[in-house]
Formats: structure tokens, C-alpha cells, sequence
């Protein structure tokens, strides 16, 4: 059975479920519990839910400890940006000890964080800053699209032996969709083909799989028929999907919210034209963020970011009819 | 509210401006007539700052792209 859920009520059901059937699994945040009506707290009681510090040193490197003691361990952090605090924990910290220790502890630890607040927001609480986290070996990163996969996903992160950051996107926070009750579980690694198509690849993650959804109809408008895919994951990658998908189409567009150098998307164009050379018939294309700051005013925010136009015209640049051509 | 009410109440009572005031006033450095037209002054300048920006245009949206780098 599945219902309506928004996007946000989807993530709390997932760690609500998760805490109910492991008591190990623990739940800090500097804004929860600060109350006794707090529903986790009434539900699980000050040992498992707290609240903490205003540190994210503090608090993730409590939840470090916790992780290592045996504990599984949420950290709500609200804003990626505030995880740029505790640098040391996030990168340094969690993911080394399994390896360090050569395999006799592991650090089993959710990190949950906003990211993409792009409504007017300005530079430092708005940034798509996922990407600098994938290139950490030991931390996975998970970057849930639609309210069932933010499920899913935090689920599947709960469970992990590993730190993982869960990166849910501001934008999507009320997002209504159809979300299984009861356990559901979405594998790490595993892209979703959203909408299927033959002439060309859209690989999107987070808001930008819904403007690459509304680009794909577009396009079909013009007789362009695109393939659209989120990754979910980008720690695990499942390029072998992108590939496959490529094999068929022979052309590639992919569209990300954060900025374009040493993005995710330059990763996934770095293993297509590695490992998939041959089928491409075009150029890739990367329609991201300019390399910018986020800006406050919207006619320079909306300059910034990818949006279904831009989409668009890099699809049909690669599929042969110019903009505004077989429509 | 985030945190207890006596901490907001603390705060408001240890507001550096409104100390600087009391303490600038009775050390006879400023008196009440001075005070009150500094404080008037500084509305004027912020009223007149949001009328700015209320009536300026947007940017250039291009202008996105300014002062990455020096």
C-alpha cells in the first residue's frame, strides 16, 4: 500500500520506522527535543533523541562516537553548509577509522542535510555543495529526488555500515508523491530510469529531475525522445545504468544544481567518455550552475542555475535539430 | 522561540546599544537632545536605504558572475 506523503514527511516516517525496529539507532539535531511535545522524543524517549550543542564539531563527533560504541546514530543538521564547520569530523574522522583500523570498527552514521535552497536566499545557506563529499573514500552520498526515494534512501543510510551523507533538497520539502507504507528500502548504487527514451540521455539528481522530467516533454514535442535518470546515489555511482542508456541513445546531457567545476557531472562525463566512448555520436553536455556563488537578487540567481530552457537547448544541440527547429 | 525566554530577556537587557547610550548620557559625553538626534539620524539613513533599493532596479542578471575573483 502506498499513499500521498510530502518529500519531508517521507524522510521523518523512514527514521521514525528504522528507530522503532532497532533500538540502536539514535537521533541528535540542535533544534529537536527541545521540547517535551517533540514526537521522536515522546516516542523514544531523551536517551535516544537528543538535543545538542550549537556545534556541529560537538555534535557530529558525539555522534562518531556513538557510531563506533555501536550505536547508528541520524544527525539532523538542517543546512549542508553547517556540515563545513566540522570538516574534520565529516571527512577526516568518520570515514577513516574502518579503513585505519583495518577493518575492526566501522562508524555506521546518517548525516542529514539540506541543500539547494535557491528562493532568494543568497551565498552561504543556498550552495549544492554534495559534490565535494563524493570524492572522500569511506562516505556514501545520497541524493533522494522524489518523496519515495527520500524514504527509501534514508532507510537504506540508517542501515549502512557506513557514514553516509544524506543530502535531501530544499526545494522539494513539500513535494507531494506516492510513498509505500511500511519498510521500504531503496538500494544504494541503483539509478532510476524515470522516464524512458531513445535519442538521448538526461542524467539529472535532486530539483533537477523534475525540470529534466519537464525538459523531456518538451523535447518530445519537437519528436525528440529523451531518457531520463537519477543516479540516487552518487556514492555508489551505478554508471553501468548511464551506460546502457548511452549504448541506446549515443547521447549524453547531464544536468546538476551545483557548480560545474569538479562537479559530480564532470565525474559521470569523465567515466562515459572512459568507459563508453564508442556510443557517443555527440559531445556530452553539462548544464550546471555557472561557477558561482549564490546570488541573492533572481534575475542573477535564475542566470545561475540549470533550468528546463537550458536543458532543452543542450539536448537538442546534441540530437541534431537547433532550438526552435521540428516543433 | 529557540532556547529559554530569561535568556532572550538577558540579551535584551545586555543590548550594547542602549547601555552605550545610558553610559555615554551619564558620563555627560552626550546629553538627551544629541542622543535623540544621532538615533533619528540613523532611521533617516536606513528608511532611505530600503526606499533605494525598493526603487533600484534589478541587476544585470550577468552581474551573477562579478566578483568571483578578485
Amino acid at each position: 500500500m502506498s499513499r500521498q506523503l510530502p518529500y519531508i514527511a517521507a524522510i521523518d516516517e523512514a527514521i521514525r520506522q528504522e528507530m522503532e525496529r532497532d533500538e540502536s539507532v539514535l537521533y541528535f539535531g540542535q533544534n529537536i527535543a527541545t521540547t517535551p511535545d517533540d514526537e521522536f522524543l515522546k516516542a523514544f524517549g531523551a536517551d535516544r533523541v537528543r538535543v545538542t550543542p550549537i556545534s556541529e564539531t560537538a555534535e557530529i563527533g558525539m555522534a562518531i562516537g556513538a557510531a563506533l560504541a555501536g550505536y547508528r546514530p541520524v544527525v539532523e543538521l538542517y543546512m549542508a553548509e553547517f556540515m563545513l564547520v566540522a570538516m574534520d569530523q565529516v571527512v577526516n574522522e568518520a570515514p577513516r577509522f574502518r579503513y585505519m583500523s583495518g577493518g575492526r570498527v566501522s562508524v555506521p552514521l546518517v548525516l542529514k542535510a539540506g541543500y539547494g535552497f535557491t528562493a532568494g536566499w543568497a551565498g552561504q545557506h543556498t550552495g549544492s555543495i554534495y559534490g565535494m563529499f563524493t570524492g572522500v573514500p569511506g562516505l556514501k552520498v545520497a541524493l533522494p529526488a522524489t518523496p519515495a526515494d527520500a524514504k527509501g534512501l534514508m532507510a537504506t543510510a540508517i542501515r549502512d555500515d557506513n557514514p553516509v551523507c544524506f543530502f535531501h533538497h530544499y526545494l522539494l520539502t513539500l513535494e507531494p508523491g506516492e510513498v509505500p507504507e511500511g519498510e521500504y528500502l531503496v538500494p544504494f548504487g541503483q539509478a532510476s530510469v524515470c522516464r524512458a527514451g531513445s535519442d538521448v540521455t538526461i542524467v539529472a539528481t535532486g530539483a533537477m529531475v523534475g525540470r529534466a522530467l519537464a525538459a523531456a516533454d518538451t523535447l518530445a514535442a519537437s519528436g525528440v525522445s529523451a531518457e531520463v535518470i537519477d543516479p540516487r546515489t552518487l556514492v555508489p555511482l551505478d554508471i553501468a545504468t548511464i551506460l546502457e542508456s548511452v549504448a541506446k541513445t549515443g547521447r549524453l546531457v547531464l544536468v546538476g544544481q551545483a557548480t560545474r567545476h569538479a562537479s559530480a557531472s564532470a565525474v559521470i562525463a569523465a567515466e562515459v567518455a572512459d568507459q563508453g566512448f564508442s556510443y557517443l555520436r555527440a559531445p556530452i553536455r553539462q548544464v550546471t550552475a555557472l561557477d558561482a556563488t549564490v546570488p541573492y537578487s533572481k534575475p542573477m540567481e535564475d542566470y545561475i542555475l540549470p533550468d528546463e530552457p537550458k536543458i532543452v537547448t543542450a539536448a537538442l544541440s546534441v540530437t541534431g535539430a537547433g532550438p526552435g527547429e521540428g516543433a | 522561540m529557540f532556547g529559554a525566554p530569561e535568556e532572550y530577556e538577558a540579551a535584551r537587557r545586555a543590548d550594547p546599544l542602549p547601555r552605550m547610550r545610558e553610559r555615554l548620557l551619564s558620563s555627560g559625553v552626550l546629553d538627551a537632545v544629541a542622543a535623540g538626534l544621532l538615533a533619528a539620524e540613523a532611521r533617516e539613513e536606513m528608511a532611505a536605504a530600503v526606499e533605494f533599493a525598493l526603487a533600484s532596479p534589478y541587476p544585470p542578471a550577468d552581474a551573477a558572475l562579478r566578483h568571483v575573483y578578485a
